[in-house]
């Protein structure tokens, strides 16, 4: 059995592995750093950040569905300032990259919070959420139309050098045609993908059970969907792919890359399992020996 | 980690008691805490189910649980056999504090009840007086009352009035020759909302042990929040329990 090696580079971010957690999942980093420490993963994602907090939803915020969860969070956060003073210090102190997954109403708001975040130097990554379903305004505009996307990544871009990832949502037509925007303004890598938007009724209510009425849909059940996106990104364009959806195991992981990505996020799996992440990276290693492939490289985007 | 399951019983219909030993961290267990319990295989059911630990014991090293069959994943643990193992995650959260006075007043409703009963042991050992208002919907849905009047005083209401008074729990407040220092309660938020009313006429201070839908468990994914007078607050860490006069209802 050959020793595999999972270290890869992300638009020039070298990590130990390739699993880090998906934004939102994973609070700050911190509420998970009493299971293991951090610096067992890839990187590490922080939940959405916007230039003022945001309180979120009103409850419930969560329903579970076969195979699968909706939440309608809201993109609740404490805000940049307490952001930059009470969360992201410590996360930076823990010997992993940091990704910033960066939201806002309008283009001024993600360009501030975005260059806010570089010039704290606590940043290694940007990982713009132009994809969440469940907030009013903003968010899933951004994400939807080309146009607006190609204006909204060529206004980041230039208040920022660091890298920069867009989080692309499945609820379009063809999500290749904004990959592509994303890619010509400037995007170093593309993050499929977000939720799906979806919804659960209470019969007993006659109501939504959640209170925000619909949600977005994570989990197993979203894995298919997400690999197909990944397998067309990775032909449509030629920029790191992270893969995000519905992964648990460290054979999930293996079938993203495969499909072209060269990460994966993990989201719901740590609520299942708080020890999710540390367990994926194992059953890669396992699998990869058993299976001698030596490294990511290897395997990368074999399906195609 | 993981729990065996050492018994389980049909306490009351639908309502189940079960003991869970193994490695557990019982000796730092609070009254008000939790468990987070996978159900199923993680595929089928990917969220775990919140339940309070009902009572400890730290030399015999098991604690027990009791849960009202309410869905899917609560029917899935009440088929749990014995010496099946369980991953369980906790003990999680902030329990109730323990109060310096004399006397405390303990209101549950229905599945709320659970964690009082802990709670009601650690404070008759530490010799204050309790008086516990139990509420259930109806006498045949009864537990654990005579464990409640082990430790001290106990009133009990139901909806339709089989046993004990009519109404809630709180309609038993009525009945108190002297009341208390300090609250603590568990149930339905009408009921928690009621209580709440009647402290805050009385001048009284105590703690609210609040329920809402959950998937982290750990305050990572802001799935749980209840509002207070300081802003939006987790009910998995930041909570469950809370200062009656600033959780809102
Ligand atoms: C801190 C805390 C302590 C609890 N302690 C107990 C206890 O000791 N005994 C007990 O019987 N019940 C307790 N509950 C309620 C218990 O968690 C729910 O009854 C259980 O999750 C229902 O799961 P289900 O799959 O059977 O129901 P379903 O309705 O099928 O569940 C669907 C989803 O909704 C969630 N959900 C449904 N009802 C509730 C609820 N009332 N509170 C929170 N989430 C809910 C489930 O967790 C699941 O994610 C507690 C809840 C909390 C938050
Ligand atoms: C509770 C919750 C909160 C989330 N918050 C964010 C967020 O703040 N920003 C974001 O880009 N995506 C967010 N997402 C989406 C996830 O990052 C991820 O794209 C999605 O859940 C699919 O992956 P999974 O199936 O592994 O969970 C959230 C998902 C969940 C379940
Ligand atoms: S359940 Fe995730 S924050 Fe409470």
């Amino acid at each position: 059995m050959r020793a595999a090696n999972l270290a890869v580079q992300c638009a020039g971010v070298p990590m130990r592995n390739p699993v880090m957690p998906a934004s939102g999942c994973f609070g700050w980093g911190r509420e998970y750093s009493r299971y293991y420490p951090l610096r067992t993963l890839g990187s590490v994602v922080a939940k959405a950040v916007t230039k003022e907090a945001r309180p979120g939803n009103d409850t419930p915020r969560i329903a579970e569905t076969p195979g699968g969860m909706l939440n309608a969070i809201g993109l609740a956060n404490p805000g940049l300032e307490r952001v930059l003073a009470d969360e992201l210090p410590w996360l930076a102190g823990q010997d992993v990259p940091v990704w910033v997954n960066v939201a806002g109403s309008d283009e001024e708001e993600y360009c501030m919070v975005a260059a806010a975040i570089d010039a704290s130097g606590m940043a290694d990554v940007l990982e713009l959420n132009v994809s969440c379903p469940n907030v009013k305004r903003g968010g899933l505009a951004f994400g939807t139309e080309p146009s607006i996307l190609k204006g909204l990544v060529t206004a980041v871009r230039r208040v920022t050098d660091l890298p920069l990832f867009v989080k692309l949502t499945p609820n379009v037509t063809d999500a290749g045609v904004l990959a592509e925007a994303a890619v010509a303004a400037g995007a170093d890598g593309l993050t499929a993908m977000n939720t799906l938007r979806g919804m659960a009724i209470d019969l007993d209510r006659r109501c939504p059970v959640l209170a925000n009425g619909q949600g977005g849909l994570s989990g197993p059940a979203v894995k298919p969907v997400a690999l197909a996106m990944v397998y067309q990104l990775a032909r449509t364009v030629d920029v790191p792919i992270i893969g995000c959806g519905g992964i648990q195991s460290g054979t999930d992981a293996v079938e993203f890359i495969m499909a072209g990505a060269d990460a994966v996020q993990v989201g719901t799996a740590n609520f299942t399992d708080p020890y999710a992440m540390p367990r994926i990276i194992a059953e890669m290693q396992t699998w990869m020996e058993r299976s001698g492939a030596a490294s990511i490289a290897e395997i990368k985007g074999a399906v195609h | 980690m993981e729990l065996k399951v050492l018994s389980k019983n049909e306490v009351a219909t639908g309502v189940w008691e079960m003991t869970l030993g193994g490695d557990f961290s019982y000796e730092t267990v609070q009254p008000g805490q939790f468990i987070h319990v996978q159900v199923g295989d993680g595929i089928t059911h990917v969220l775990r189910r919140p339940i309070s630990i009902a009572d400890v014991s730290v030399s015999a090293g098991n604690l027990t649980i009791l849960f009202r069959m309410a869905g899917r994943g609560t029917r899935w643990l009440s088929q749990a056999r014995i010496g099946d193992n369980l991953s369980v995650m906790g003990p999680l959260g902030r329990g109730f504090p323990m109060t310096q006075a004399k006397t405390a007043l303990l209101v549950g409703g229905g599945i709320g009840i659970p964690p009082l009963y802990l709670l009601a042991r650690r404070l008759a050992e530490q010799g204050k007086a309790v008086t516990t208002l139990l509420g259930w919907a109806s006498a045949e849905d009864r537990f654990w009352l005579p464990a409640f009047e082990r430790l001290g005083h106990v009133e009990i209401s139901t909806e339709d009035g089989s046993l004990g008074m009519r109404g809630t729990a709180v309609d038993a407040l009525a009945v108190l020759e002297n009341l208390p220092d300090t609250i603590y309660a568990c149930g339905p938020r009408p009921m928690l909302a009621a209580l709440k009313r009647w402290a805050l006429r009385h001048g009284k201070r105590g703690w609210f042990s609040m329920e809402e839908r959950m998937a982290c468990g750990v305050g990572a994914c802001g799935g749980c929040v209840c509002r207070t007078e300081g802003g939006m607050e987790t009910v998995c860490s930041d909570g469950p329990v809370f200062a009656l006069d600033e959780v809102m209802l």
